[in-house]
């Protein structure tokens, strides 16, 4: 497990199966985007492919920390990887849909749910 | 002309707006606004504010940001307002169209309309004016 942390954002990351799980807790607002992009790319560095984003406890996010989940996706993506969210609380959910974001992520109710559809398609494949 | 009740000068870097929005967001909490609205104007001063340091006065150190908000129980009006040359909003593109999504940038003013009720720019688009009432 990692952790990183400011005064307003904190991550925790655990490996379950062949994921990493990021648990996001705080606010992802302008002056955190920086430390949570740090995070991201700490964990695309290495060779896992399945990043989780728990963000059951993430109260605020802002267009920057839109931005560098936009970013993740995309050199995941282009390495054959995948980035899941899961447990938006539902003032983040709604910034989503506000931005259409829901249209780019792929988007779980509860870690749970996303984590049993990995072992489906693992199952399946 | 609403008399707005506190001006802030903050610095072009992106932690100096911290402890200035906490008050204003302190303030809006005491005046007993919903979840929803706080969470809507963090977003929209969060956007502004970072609009002005980086696009407007484009992290210039010598130029300043200024922040004016007054928080009444109906209603908070923000004013933010840079040094730098302006931009005109109606020229933005829409970060909503599909041939977008997968932009990083370009979400600011898009969300600040969104959220606020009402968003305002001068002529010289260096300076944004928002409303939001109380729900």
């Amino acid at each position: 497990m990692s952790t990183g942390s400011d005064d307003q954002l904190s991550t925790r990351v655990e490996h379950v199966g062949g994921a990493a799980v990021v648990r996001l807790r705080g606010s992802a607002g302008m002056r955190e985007a920086d430390l949570l992009g740090r995070e991201l790319d700490q964990l695309m560095a290495r060779p896992g492919k399945l990043l989780l984003l728990d963000m059951t406890e993430l109260e605020f996010i802002c267009s920057a920390g839109l931005g560098v989940l936009i970013r993740a996706r995309g050199e995941l993506r282009a390495r054959g990887g995948r980035m899941m969210l899961a447990g938006l609380r539902p003032l983040v959910a709604r910034l989503l849909e506000t931005t259409r974001l829901t249209r780019l992520f792929e988007i779980y109710p509860t870690v749970d749910a996303a984590l049993e559809r990995l072992e489906q398609a693992g199952a399946d494949d | 002309m609403v008399a707005l009740a506190r001006t802030v000068v903050i610095p072009s870097k992106l932690g100096a707006a911290r402890e200035a929005e906490n008050e204003l967001l302190e303030e809006v909490a005491r005046c007993g606004y919903s979840e929803t609205c706080l969470f809507a104007i963090k977003l929209a001063v969060e956007e502004a504010v970072n609009n002005a340091i980086k696009h407007g006065n484009k992290l210039d150190p010598r130029k300043t940001v200024s922040l004016t908000y007054d928080v009444s129980p109906e209603r908070t009006v923000i004013v933010v307002t840079d040094e730098g040359e302006g931009f005109d909003p109606r020229c933005l593109a829409d970060p909503t169209a599909d041939e977008n999504l997968e932009k990083p940038t370009g979400r600011g003013v898009m969300l600040m309309r969104a959220y606020m009720d009402e968003v305002s720019f001068n002529d010289k688009g260096n300076q944004v004016r928002m409303t939001k009432r109380r729900r």
